[in-house]
């Protein structure tokens, strides 16, 4: 087991590694000036020599050759600093570590609401198995897995600022300042990115535990007379619940490159506005370690899922 | 451990394959593209001379009466290499002294509430903080409290721009017309206690005229009548000219132009891209601030205007749009800028009671260009049978479907309070400014045959994406008049000045930015072969012999007539085709927001309204 773990964790190195290339390439290919953010975009933009233009590009590290920035970058990320914003005052580490906590906190909120609706749902679609509680519980989870959450985000911001005179505040406060303003301001937008996560979690509950019911152990358990709560909460869900906690691991990840949309509706200084705000100057060093570090996530919580596996359910053992 | 299987070692290997495949296209990309997109080069030296002519410049107040004589103005060709012409002033002409209004005369009032903050949402998403290096509003949000310039414009009329005294008493213009002597303000102190002084307009005055290598001078431009800036003693500085200027003052005036301290420049080797806190004399001070998120700014205790500012804090939110209505009305921000069309019209039609809103001309304008480069348009027939045959209302509604706008043309109708431009009616019997008639269609086909393109064509039209409804009724246009067949390229920003410097296109749609709607600032700024943003290439000795005429010229007859022949000529060869003046919309909240509207319509670009701003 340990030895499998720590091939998964060697195993990521290369997965990041390709990742780095990979965004590191894209940015030098794709078309675009960088300097536009520089002179102007929406008010027009001025010429500039082409003296004055590679002085620009070299104050921006960008006249060296492709290795040497590429090597000056992984250097970067390995002291913690992940380089120099282009166009910000301050560096990437810092970003990240003014903004990653932000999102980080509403993705997390968000796979809690996740689970807190979208568990009792499946359990419920699951027991009731083709009554009108099943049907009302799919139907709702199929719209919320095919409404866009931005669309939806947009809908509940416009409404409760039509019926409700609110908006989301415009100072973000820091959870370990004061801790409940800043959940209040996290719930709106963490209920929506939870609320297709629910769908989902939903869905996979319940087909995973109609699975789990129809085995012989549970036949038996309620054969030995225990209450249907006790064979359902202690017996089948104990195992049908290991590939929902796979699917909503999973569904972290995605919440934090997917928070993009909602940060940008609710104006949320998370790290997916910075992600919106870096694409949009062409500000590759931001953009280059925000994806370097949505691929660390996303790396980190798979080979978490792999430990937590085991932990749930003792007959797993890697090999 | 276990070894790795052969299966695992296969699979690394084909990953390094893959990796050193990769790096090996990207060094191959890399050499071809290390060339990056260049800007064309001027093609000419900067008109050097405007031509001899003309009378004593006196921009404020009238000159004194005295006899000028007037030389030959030159026959319209070129003026390359002219020599710098002699003074035009009268042997003996006075000086002229102007001591200006300031739009703080009057303040402080007794009747105004004293403390508090104000929140504000206005766009504040600057990607650097030199305000020198910047073209962008977005450095005006939050950076203009902590700043004075030597002048900035009183808000007396709509569009009417008149410069006002700041950290310059006044100024007096010398009896040749060549050189400007600025009277500083005393007692001034930079925020980090530091005296100001004639070295520091010195200092800043060369950053602006003489950038250093990497550093950008965005309102060079404006100065390019200026040889140098010199101390004449402590509290006295001269702007030494190579031609008379009429619009000087007003160039100065531009909000941009804000006085930093001399030892800041030398730490910062004159480049303040970085710095967020340079410490200017403004009313206020920085605190801190979150890139793109907020700036919180204190009140200047120490400011050289007693009693000034009002207000104890700033703070700066950064949004527009949607955002900044929301904002506004959700009562976490007490004035926002930019709304969206729509609504600043619901606030005005009294759907939220408390709330005022107001427009204001943007002092950019909207205009299609022809790449001057290539065929057809290299030919002024060409242009000008476009001209005749896009009718340039349609333009306007296809603007305002979506946007807020008003009708432009070479002098916008709304700036300087229509002094030099054409009134609407004129305009309405203007061929190129009218809806076009049958007989300007036919002139229209008729130049297009003459010049070889009578049977159509194919041409590549450009367009930023946000703006494609003009692009594509254009397009339209040209294919039901002409023939001619676009092939539409439509990109954001980034992508899409890369390809306007590249010059492979044909037409385009662009914005170019002016501070003041001077017909010289923006002839200057656009329709010179030297202009930075001539996004054409448009190079016509003609041209920039008239606009050079209209900047040296001070307001007056003579110049409304320069103006006026200028006009024609432009409307002849047509370097550009003007499509709309973009208007902004404003709102605040009323009942706690003591705001001077006037101020704010003429001035956002380049006022430090903020000092006499209070709440309610």
């Amino acid at each position: 087991m340990t030895q499998y773990l720590i091939r998964r964790l060697l195993i990521g190195i290369p997965t990041l590694f390709l990742v780095s290339v990979l965004i590191f390439a894209a940015m030098r290919v794709i078309p675009g000036d960088e300097l536009s953010v520089l002179f102007g975009q929406d008010e027009g933009a001025a010429k500039i020599s082409d003296e004055l233009r590679e002085q620009l590009l070299a104050d921006l590290g960008l006249d060296k050759p492709i290795w040497v920035q590429y090597g000056m970058w992984m250097g970067e990320v390995a002291t913690g600093r992940m380089g120099s914003s282009f166009w910000r005052d301050e560096s990437v580490g810092e970003v990240i570590a003014r903004r990653g906590p932000i999102s980080a906190q509403v993705a997390v909120l968000a796979v809690l609401f996740s689970y807190i609706i979208g568990l009792p749902v499946g359990i419920l679609c699951a027991v009731k198995q083709d009554t009108w509680m099943d049907y009302v519980g799919r139907v709702m989870t199929i719209n919320f897995l095919a409404i866009p959450n931005f669309w939806l985000g947009t809908l509940v911001l416009v409404g409760m600022i039509i019926y409700f005179d609110w908006m989301p505040p415009l100072e973000w406060e820091p959870f370990w300042v004061t801790p409940w303003t800043s959940l209040k301001q996290s719930l709106v937008p963490a209920l929506i990115m939870g609320s297709a996560q629910a769908a989902t979690v939903a869905r996979m509950s319940r087909s995973s535990l109609l699975e789990v019911m129809r085995e012989d152990y549970i036949r038996t358990s309620r054969a030995k007379g225990l209450s249907e709560r006790i064979t359902i909460y202690r017996h089948a869900l104990r195992n049908a619940i290991i590939p929902v906690i796979t699917i909503s691991s999973v569904s972290l990840g995605f919440l934090l490159g997917g928070s993009v949309v909602i940060e940008r509706v609710f104006q949320i200084p998370g790290l997916g506005l910075s992600m919106i705000e870096a694409v949009q100057d062409r500000d590759f060093v931001v953009v280059q370690n925000l994806v370097l570090l949505y691929a660390f996530i996303f790396v980190g919580i798979n080979f978490l899922v792999d430990v937590l596996y085991a932990m749930i359910d003792p007959r797993i053992r890697y090999s | 451990m276990r070894n790795l299987t052969n299966g695992k070692f296969t699979v690394l290997l084909l990953v390094g394959a893959l990796v050193g495949l990769l790096l090996f296209v990207l060094a191959c990309s890399s050499s071809d593209s290390a060339a990056a997109p260049s800007a064309p080069q001027s093609a000419a030296p900067a008109a050097a001379a405007a031509s001899a002519s003309g009378g004593p410049g006196a921009p404020v107040a009238p000159a004194k009466a005295a006899a000028a004589e007037k030389a030959a103005a030159p026959a319209l060709g070129s003026v390359r290499n002219t020599p710098v012409p002699q003074p035009t002033r009268a042997v003996g002409a006075d000086p002229v002294k102007v001591v200006p209004a300031s739009w703080t005369d009057g303040h402080p009032r007794g009747s105004t509430r004293v403390g508090g903050t104000v929140k504000a949402m206005v766009p504040a998403g600057l990607a650097h903080h030199d305000m020198h290096q910047s073209v962008t509003f977005n450095n005006m949000g939050p950076q203009i409290p902590m700043y004075n310039g030597l002048l900035y414009f009183n808000p007396d009329e709509y569009g009417v721009f008149t410069p006002g005294a700041d950290l310059a008493k006044g100024w007096t213009l010398s009896g040749d017309g060549l050189s400007y002597d600025f009277d500083l303000q005393t007692g001034v102190r930079f925020h980090d206690g530091s005296a100001f002084d004639a070295d520091d307009v010195v200092a800043t005055m060369d950053k602006i005229l003489n950038p250093k290598e990497g550093v950008l001078s965005m309102r060079k431009i404006a100065f390019d009548s200026v040889d140098s800036v010199t101390k004449v003693d402590p509290l006295t500085v001269r702007f030494n000219l190579n031609r008379e200027d009429g619009i000087l003052p007003k160039s100065i005036a531009i909000g941009f132009n804000v006085m930093v301290s001399k030892d800041t420049l030398e730490e910062l080797d004159y480049d303040l891209r970085p710095a967020f806190d340079a410490p200017g004399t403004g009313p206020f001070k920085y605190m801190n601030h979150k890139q793109k998120e907020v700036w919180n700014l204190e009140k200047n205790a120490d400011y050289f205007k007693d009693g000034l500012p009002y207000l104890d804090r700033l703070k700066i939110f950064h949004g527009t749009g949607a955002a900044a209505a929301a904002a506004l009305l959700s009562g976490q921000v007490d004035y926002s800028a930019w709304l969206n069309k729509g609504d600043g019209d619901k606030i005005v039609a009294g759907d939220f009671p408390g709330y005022k809103s107001m427009t204001w001309g943007v002092y950019n304008n909207t205009a299609i260009w022809f790449n001057s480069n290539r065929k057809p348009f290299d030919d002024e027939r060409v242009r000008r049978a476009i001209f005749l045959a896009v009718d340039p209302h349609v333009m306007l509604a296809l603007w305002n479907s979506t946007r807020l706008g008003d009708f432009g043309e070479w002098v916008p109708p709304q700036s300087l309070g229509g002094t030099y431009s054409r009134s609407l009616e004129e305009l309405a019997e203007t061929p190129g400014w009218r809806t076009p008639t049958a007989e300007d269609v036919q002139e229209a086909k008729d130049l297009m045959a003459a010049a070889g393109y009578g049977e159509g064509s194919q041409i590549q039209f450009l367009a930023r994406g946000s703006v494609s409804s003009q692009v594509e009724g254009m397009a339209q246009i040209l294919e039901e008049t002409f023939g001619i067949e676009s092939e539409l390229s439509v990109s954001d920003a980034g992508v899409y000045y890369d390809k306007v410097w590249s010059g492979d296109w044909d037409i385009t749609r662009a914005t170019w930015t002016n501070m003041f709607g001077d017909p010289c600032e923006i002839w200057r700024n656009v329709l010179r072969a030297d202009s930075p943003q001539n996004y054409g290439n448009f190079q016509d000795d003609r041209v920039d012999v008239a606009v050079n005429e209209v900047c040296r010229l001070p307001d007056g007859p003579e110049r409304a007539e320069s103006i006026s022949k200028s006009v024609q000529l432009l409307d002849e060869i047509v370097p550009t085709m003007v499509l709309d003046w973009p208007i902004g919309q404003n709102a605040w909240n009323d009942e706690t927001f003591e705001l001077n509207p006037q101020a704010w319509t003429t001035n956002y670009w380049n006022h430090n309204i903020w000092e006499i701003s209070a709440l309610k």
